[in-house]
């Protein structure tokens, strides 16, 4: 109870930045209270005190930037084992970096606490001033064409937010406001290694279809209320995996690599298919291992699976070898289609557009009627150096028929 | 004050707390009101900052703040009788505490963890409309009604009722409102229409959205309108008690402009300070209903400091009882977004009420896009 977590001081709002503190460590404060200023997107609003007791850390600094739901401060109402006393962080450290330095005092905090700048240290003008949020959303507009707010009114020591009225309209540009360096994670190093690589060794070409999958989507739902099926990821990726599978019964050079060193091709009997996922930790393709001998329940529970670990960042190197075809869902992102990079050693890639309801031509003659359907377009890249237009074309049309009547699959 | 003036509001308890006469309109009522009326108005005013402090905590979603405000209210709560319905803003909290909705239905209903739960046909005040300006035809119908039993039951008593509904003066712009005169002008239903001009439709101000002032549309419905000061709960129930006479006997609607202003934000999401002057707010808070009632009774001696003390401490109770209801409201059992739809509900909407449960009962699985 005693810890006091960002609320949405707005509607929907999802973030607001600490603007100022009217309490400090040590602080005996009442219910209501008025505890800090925080700034939405919308305004400045003063937070008061859901709780009477004494403030035993302040876990944000002014000009750092806190998710709703984040613990702000904690108040020790006796209900609960008080915490030992914190100090906050620097100004304008990223909330983000609170747990990595969770229990740590900045050496100049704490000399400043040895001297008894309790509380005070919070705003202390020795420590960094926010830099990269120094022009906030709500005046950015402002800014545009004006140049930067007059230094001398934006508040003394108290690394307080700019606000409108602090803009002074010169004409003349401010300072430049230079670049910023990025250090490079391995999943962007890896991602770029790799893109350029294959860019540079295939002659990617890329080809579409749309469909009428109002069929698949009715699959769909019909193997959600399936036992077997409760608890899995039971999606139309499920059925594009299987559809895949089936399709390349007819076009094997679809699952195929061009051997870089001799004058090979190797086709792999293994159907191993990478989904593309946008993670926490970047761009990963988790593969779906042997899908060509697994049935339905056993592809969804991998890909249940898959889905987990990739959402929560914890892929294995085992989780992403071997792929041998790869399908990224660009629908799931809302995009009707894209023109993918061919994935690592393998030759074509998939991309499944988003499923929407459209104008469909059904019917023949005097029965041809324009009805609403479920409807997506496909995209298939391929490597033209060892899958020719017509094998690309092939493979594409059958995987569109398998998707627009499911039912086909009795005939393979 | 020129009390030849139509345009100014009539005023029986200045600002000041003394007592002006009024060659229409008097209060008459007993020491024991006026204590019960500033009782109220103070209850209300605390509710109003718990519920502006639980937003702010996170407890509530949303919370439109009264503060200044209080005086009309406390003057309709002691007009109206217990047959009388009131279709209130969203703002009128201390009418929907007088009309004895209880705190947890209305802090569920600011939680999001319930829909207007207290029982309209039960304390005669419909759910709070958040359309803006549509609830005036929901009184206009309802007045309608009663004129319709009352012509059919004459003698029955609970036909003496009159419709009450308050809107804004931004809702005076929204066209269902001149439908709303126009019908009940029509029909002479007796409704009362107290327009709360708090001055700013959210950013707006009403110079800009009246030439007039908003109690003189009345004359081109053909009823009467009277603008009355709606930080003087004196002033406020003695007009709104001759309106609802008005009404009440028969003889048509009446139209009340109760001028005041809004202390806070629109609502927790506003920010008025990017669209008013402080200045001018700081003038508005020198006419606060509640201040003025108080210098009143405490210069009468009806009150004194003890009894400011026991207020103070009665109202750290409500306070803490305020806060401990939010705390233990229970979240929203999802088929109550069903039941209460309509009277009788149809097979459409039982459907949607059984697949909406079955899909809730079925195990999460990944959206279609994915």
């Amino acid at each position: 109870m005693p810890e006091y977590l960002m609320p949405d001081a707005g509607e929907g709002l999802t973030e607001a930045d600490v603007v100022e503190w009217h309490v400090g460590l040590g602080d005996h404060v009442k219910v209501n209270d008025p505890l800090l200023d925080v700034e939405t997107a919308k305004s400045v609003v003063e937070l008061p005190s859901p709780f009477e007791g004494v403030v035993t850390a302040i876990h944000v600094a002014p000009g750092t930037t806190v998710q709703v739901g984040r613990p702000i401060v904690f108040i020790d109402d006796g209900t609960e084992a008080a915490v030992a006393p914190q100090a906050a962080p620097a100004a304008g450290v990223p909330d983000r970096q609170l747990d990595d330095d969770a229990g740590q005092i900045p050496p100049e905090l704490a000399e400043a606490l040895a001297g008894g700048m309790v509380g005070e240290t919070l705003v202390s003008p020795e420590l960094p001033e926010p830099t990269a949020r120094d022009d906030q959303e709500s005046v950015r507009p402002l800014l545009v064409g004006y140049g930067a707010a007059d230094e001398k009114l934006v508040g003394g020591a108290t690394p307080r937010r700019r606000r409108s009225h602090d803009v002074s309209r010169r004409s003349a540009p401010g300072q430049p406001r230079g670049d910023e360096y990025i250090a490079v994670d391995t999943v962007r190093r890896v991602t770029a290694r790799n893109v350029v690589a294959s860019r540079r060794a295939k002659v990617h070409t890329t080809t579409f279809i749309t469909c009428d999958v109002s069929e698949t989507k009715a699959l769909v739902t019909r193997l959600r209320a399936r036992r077997e099926f409760q608890g899995l990821h039971v999606t139309p990726l499920l059925i594009w995996c299987k559809a895949v599978c089936l399709a390349m019964r007819h076009n094997p050079m679809l699952n195929a690599s061009w051997a870089p060193d001799a004058d090979r091709i190797v086709l792999h009997h293994d159907v191993n298919i990478g989904i593309a996922a946008d993670t926490p930790r970047g761009l990963m393709v988790p593969v779906l291992q042997q899908a060509q001998d697994r049935d339905l329940v056993s592809m969804a529970e991998e890909l249940t699976r898959l889905v987990d670990v990739a959402k929560s960042g914890t892929l294995q190197p085992s989780d992403y070898r071997n792929g041998t075809f790869t399908i990224t869902n660009v629908g799931g992102l809302g995009l009707e289609a894209g023109t993918p990079i061919i994935n690592g050693p393998e030759s074509a890639i998939l991309a499944m557009g988003a499923i929407a309801r459209r104008p469909w031509v059904v019917g023949s003659g005097d029965d041809e009627t324009i009805v609403p359907r479920w409807v997506t377009t496909m995209s298939l890249a391929f490597d033209h150096r060892l899958i020719d237009g017509a094998v690309a074309s092939r493979f594409l049309v059958d995987l569109a028929a398998l998707v627009s009547d499911p039912a086909l699959a009795m005939a393979y | 004050m020129d009390s030849d003036d139509p345009t100014q509001p009539i005023q029986l308890l200045t600002p000041d707390g003394r007592l002006v006469e009024h060659p229409q309109f008097r209060w008459e009522g007993s020491d024991e009101q006026l204590v019960t009326m500033l009782r109220q108005m103070r209850r209300g005013r605390r509710l109003d900052i718990e519920g502006a402090a639980l937003q702010r905590h996170g407890e509530l979603g949303l919370w439109p703040p009264m503060m200044g405000q209080e005086g009309y209210q406390a003057g309709a709560a002691a007009v109206l009788t217990p047959q009388d319905m009131v279709f209130a803003t969203y703002r009128d909290q201390l009418l929907a505490l007088a009309r004895g909705v209880g705190l947890p239905e209305l802090l569920a209903l600011w939680r999001g963890s319930g829909l207007s739960r207290w029982d309209s046909a039960t304390l005669q005040l419909a759910p709070y409309s958040l359309i803006i300006g549509s609830h005036p035809l929901h009184a206009v119908g309802y007045a309608m009604g009663i004129a319709y039993d009352k012509a059919h039951h004459p003698d029955d008593r609970a036909n003496d009722a009159v419709s009450f509904v308050c809107y804004g003066d931004g809702a005076s712009s929204q066209g269902d409102t001149s439908e709303a005169l126009v019908f009940a002008a029509a029909y002479r239903a007796p409704v009362v229409f107290c327009c709360v001009n708090n001055q700013w439709a959210i950013s707006e101000p009403t110079a800009v959205q009246a030439p007039i002032p908003l109690y003189q549309r009345a004359f081109g419905f053909g009823i009467p309108g009277i603008r009355v000061d709606g930080n003087d709960p004196l002033a406020s129930q003695a007009v709104l008690g001759w309106a609802f006479e008005h009404a009440r006997s028969g003889k048509g609607p009446v139209l009340v402009e109760a001028l005041t202003y809004r202390m806070g934000p629109h609502t927790t999401s506003d920010d008025p300070t990017k669209y008013r002057p402080a200045e001018l707010t700081e003038q508005w808070r020198a006419k606060d209903p509640i201040d003025r009632l108080q210098k009143l009774l405490l210069r009468r001696q009806i009150i004194d400091q003890g009894w400011l003390d026991v207020m103070d401490a009665e109202l750290d109770d409500f306070g803490a009882q305020i806060r401990t209801t939010c705390h233990e409201l229970p979240d929203t059992p999802v088929e109550e977004v069903f039941d209460n739809v309509v009277a009788h509900p149809g097979l459409d909407l039982l459907e949607q009420r059984a697949e909406t449960l079955g899909w809730i009962a079925t195990p999460p699985s990944e959206g279609d896009r994915a």
